[in-house]
């Protein structure tokens, strides 16, 4: 089943076509890589995804029903989260007080939440710092803690906007391994990254985007040899 | 006489502490990298060199005298300049303002139009787009802004903190080819990167930090090599 159709889809802002005719699909236990140049487009179709923008033209369906105009925490009801690229905790409250925002979205009871809540941090690698104000954790324990808050509002769909950049490899792949454990959990992922050494690896099929249009798509191995990616996103020696 | 010393720099955010006693020397001419976990203690170890943090003890030195007690503009005027993580250029101003805003010491602004040539050669993008607002450029010509604004300063010593942050493969290639050619020009470069293999690669030597210490110095090829960096920082 196809769980996210994304059908020719434009966002234009004034005379700036952000986001042109791209279509694309991720299955449900798919993992779908999405890479481009920096200003391809790549967080719009996040933000068009997510209930942030509203698409120009085009559609959008999650599970067969349109998200177009519904609003953000509907969105994520229905079970499609997302983390940002510049991290978005509430930096004065605890990790265990901000993953129970996220978790909030499934239950109203603070004792439930509170149980998820330190699920999802004890998934993640960091249970141990759960009473840490979110200010006071390093890079790397903020980018969990973002996929903690997407985690905890129990996702069928989750989009990773650039959870590895500024992590060195060694932190890298501890990421890596997480996301093929939410994976394994049953969630499809849809994932936007630089590090191209991560999503070939982690990706069933990836989708490039090249000035807001959608230039290839394919298996790891056939983007990578792609003569428009090479020259557009790559660079020769690749 | 190195161009830059660390002698047993220790620097404290209230009561913790974020460098132990770090030493380190960057010879005239050389590119250094500083490369190790986030929280390691290198954006701080360059907030220190430029003077938006002062050390509690041990001193920093630029061609034998203490910059450790000058506020930033004079440590600017010394010749040590600083790209910060993140850019932080002015999104709002011209691509062209933000240069200019970068030539404002003395020495510096004598050279404006020559300066402005240079970092044009450099980047024809920016030529390209000196009058557009610098919010409205891309991720990776925004850095190209960032350094060119730090080579409007005149710089000797130019200190980068995770250029490629952010950036598509094919852009990190280019940031890495620029930071050699300024380079090749005769100015040092201190470099700070999560993109440890090619940090590493570029430079002649290289230092490690690990919880606010110095845990390895050597060459950049002897770093690639050793197994404690390849386990820890290349993911190997």
């Amino acid at each position: 089943m196809t769980l996210l159709e994304i059908d020719a889809v434009t966002k234009r802002f004034g005379g700036l076509t952000a986001v042109s005719r791209v279509s694309l699909g991720v299955g449900a236990g798919e993992i779908v890589g999405l890479i481009g140049p920096n200003g391809a487009g790549k967080t719009t179709v996040f933000h068009l995804l997510s209930g942030f923008h509203r698409p120009t033209e085009g559609a959008i369906r999650f599970k067969g029903v349109s998200v177009v105009g519904a609003m953000p925490h509907e969105i994520c009801r229905r079970g499609l989260a997302r983390t940002f690229q510049i991290v978005q905790p509430f930096v004065n409250l605890t990790a265990l007080e901000n993953v129970m925002i996220g978790a909030f979205n499934r239950t109203d009871d603070v004792a439930a939440a509170r149980t998820r809540a330190l699920d999802v941090l004890d998934f993640v690698g960091l249970h141990a710092r759960r009473d840490a104000l979110a200010r006071e954790l390093t890079l790397p324990d903020r980018k969990r803690l973002e996929m903690a808050r997407g985690l905890a509002t129990r996702p069928d769909l989750l989009l990773l906007d650039e959870v590895m950049s500024g992590l060195n490899p060694t932190e890298i792949e501890a990421i890596i391994g997480l996301i093929r454990r939410i994976h394994a959990q049953g969630v499809s992922l849809l994932i936007i990254e630089h590090v191209m050494r991560a999503i070939m690896a982690l990706s069933q099929r990836i989708v490039v985007l090249h000035h807001g249009e959608k230039i290839a798509e394919g298996r790891p191995a056939e983007v990578a040899r792609d003569a428009g990616v090479v020259a557009a996103y790559l660079g020769a020696d690749a | 006489m190195s161009q830059l010393e660390l002698a047993g720099v220790d620097v404290f955010y209230g009561d913790l502490p974020a460098l132990q006693s770090v030493d380190l020397v960057v010879e005239a001419g050389e590119t250094l990298s500083v490369v190790g976990a986030n929280g390691a203690g290198k954006t701080t170890m360059l907030r220190t060199i430029s003077g938006l943090l002062r050390p509690r003890g041990g001193e920093v030195r630029f061609e034998g005298e203490r910059i450790d007690r000058l506020p930033c503009h004079r440590v600017v005027e010394r010749g040590v300049v600083h790209v910060p993580e993140g850019r932080k250029i002015f999104p709002s101003l011209a691509v062209r303002e933000n240069l200019e805003l970068g030539s404002y010491t003395r020495a510096a602004r004598a050279k404006r139009a020559e300066s402005l040539g240079r970092v044009f050669a450099l980047f024809p993008r920016l030529r390209e787009r000196q009058a557009q607002a610098a919010g409205t450029l891309s991720g990776g010509e925004q850095q190209m802004l960032a350094i060119g604004r730090a080579l409007m300063s005149r710089p000797r010593l130019l200190m980068l903190d995770e250029p490629s942050l952010g950036l598509a493969p094919l852009l990190v290639k280019e940031i890495f080819s620029t930071i050699a050619a300024i380079n090749r020009d005769g100015i040092t470069v201190l470099l700070v990167e999560q993109n440890t293999r090619q940090a590493l690669a570029l430079s002649r030597r290289g230092y490690v930090l690990e919880n606010g210490r110095v845990a390895l110095v050597g060459t950049g090829a002897d770093l690639l090599g050793n197994e404690h960096v390849k386990r820890a920082y290349l993911g190997m």
